[in-house]
């Protein structure tokens, strides 16, 4: 890459560096694995930049990238999350609001991939459907009652989640 | 529910550990990998790499394309990998996320050798034979047999100028196909998944000046599969298929058939009319489970 476009590169990178931490973690719900799927991210981006940075939807194709780039890693076996014998003892104490924050990421990771995926990016990121299409794959009706879906079940969890005394 | 209120459940956002001074350096020393399998982005890209400790220049001749190991360079094609020392600070590691494979390197090649060159042959045209392509040799110098493997490793290097290196570890064969009087090449690179050798995941946007059709599939066993086709937009010139396959066991495949002799990169006029394999003979090798890191 000519060191000018390496420039613009950085530039766009760094622009955008905290929305795309903050998507992925939305995605996968831990902040190292969020980082190393920005890096990865990141990376197939210099590869396509000389190309890529002259699109007119570069950030949509660099969510579809990261989108992407986490369901793919799902799937590897050393990503996977192993199960554990026995759950540790957690201590019950009243939610602060800390928690009550921290209970919706958790509510959204309990969806299904590509359901949370369509939410994350349909509510968060404020795609289109359309768009939401491209990025994952699949049609606009499918992204319609994936968002609906996730969006009723978090509701549901939401009020099925004890409020603070 | 909005996004407001996710960015709320978000809450405080620890400090970036992302390294994007490592990610270019790294994605620097990537890109010679690339080009070889991507010889057209080369040249109409008109780069000098910096790669394998050394500086690679990729451009029209009859010595273009060769990795010219470096001083530095370990060459271990029979010898166990050793753990890589840490890399260099401003050079990124090797980037390979893929667990460390259990199988001696003299044994990958000789099992690979044997599983690819039976791939090939049971999907190639009947009477298609194998021929060395005079571009297989490695180190520089040593020849290699039709779709002989060898094993490229190199350890992270940092020049006095800045320039990164090294962090190599893959493997890689090439042989000339033959039918009467027709003519291909077949090209193959396996690497643990993250590394230079890394398939692409993602349909890129066309190069300039290039005929691309890209498609991005899923394979049966969860991989993922990019077949390409690359031609030059005026028609003339070879025409390369290529297929890049993700797999779910930390393997990496990039397999280009071309209809060309020797390789793509040195233009000319085809020797055959197509690529020796269509782009799904190819996938088809690909997802072969012998063809694999973690037999």
């Amino acid at each position: 890459m000519k060191r000018s476009n390496e420039a613009g590169y950085r530039d766009y990178v760094a622009a955008r560096m905290e929305v795309l931490r903050r998507t992925a973690y939305l995605l996968c719900r831990d902040w190292h694995l969020a980082d190393d799927l920005v890096s990865i991210t990141i990376g197939k981006l210099y590869r396509h930049w000389h190309r890529a940075k002259d699109l007119a939807h570069l950030d949509a194709y660099v969510r579809q990238i990261l989108v992407r780039t986490w369901l793919d890693e799902r799937i590897r076996p050393w990503r996977r999350e192993e199960p554990t014998e026995s759950l540790p003892d957690v201590p019950v104490t009243s939610r602060t609001d800390v928690e009550e924050r921290e209970g919706l990421v958790e509510l959204l990771a309990s969806l299904p991939p590509r359901r949370r995926a369509a939410v994350v990016l349909r509510v968060y990121c404020d795609l289109s459907v359309e768009d939401t299409a491209k990025i994952l794959g699949c049609s606009e009706g499918t992204v319609k009652s994936q968002t609906a879906r996730g969006l009723d079940a978090l509701r549901a969890l939401v009020a099925e989640t004890p409020t603070p005394n | 529910m909005d996004k407001q209120l996710f960015d709320l459940a978000i809450g405080e956002v620890p400090p970036s550990t992302v390294d994007v001074d490592g990610v270019v350096a790294r994605e620097r020393r990537v890109a010679w990998v690339y080009r070889a399998a991507n010889p057209w982005v080369a040249t109409s890209a008109g780069v000098v790499v910096v790669a394998v400790g050394a500086a690679v220049l990729l451009a029209p001749g009859p010595s273009a394309g060769h990795v010219a190991p470096a001083a530095s360079e370990t060459s271990t094609q029979s010898s166990t990998p050793s753990p890589p020392p840490s890399p260099p600070t401003g050079c990124g590691g090797t980037g390979i996320t893929a667990p460390p494979t259990s199988e001696e390197p003299s044994a990958a090649i000789t099992r690979l050798t044997g599983v690819l060159t039976a791939d090939v042959l049971q999907h190639s045209a009947p009477g298609t034979t194998l021929e060395a392509n005079p571009l297989a040799e490695y180190p520089k110098g040593t020849p290699r047999g039709p779709l002989e493997f060898y094993h490229v490793r190199s350890d992270v290097v940092q020049h006095p100028e800045g320039a990164c290196g090294g962090g190599d570890d893959y493997f890689s064969a090439r042989a000339t196909t033959v039918l009467a009087e027709r003519k291909g090449n077949v090209f193959v690179i396996i690497g643990r998944l993250g590394g230079h050798a890394s398939p692409s995941t993602e349909c890129g946007p066309a190069p300039a000046d290039m005929q691309e059709t890209c498609v991005r599939e899923a394979g049966p066993g969860g991989e993922i599969v990019l077949k390409t086709t690359l031609s030059q937009s005026s028609g003339a010139g070879p025409t390369i298929h290529r297929v890049d396959v993700t797999k779910t066991d930390g393997t990496g495949i990039i397999l280009n058939a071309e209809n060309v002799g020797t390789d793509a990169k040195y233009g000319g006029l085809p020797n055959s009319p197509e690529p020796p394999l269509t782009l799904d003979q190819l996938v088809g090798i690909a997802l072969d489970p012998k063809v694999t890191l973690y037999p």
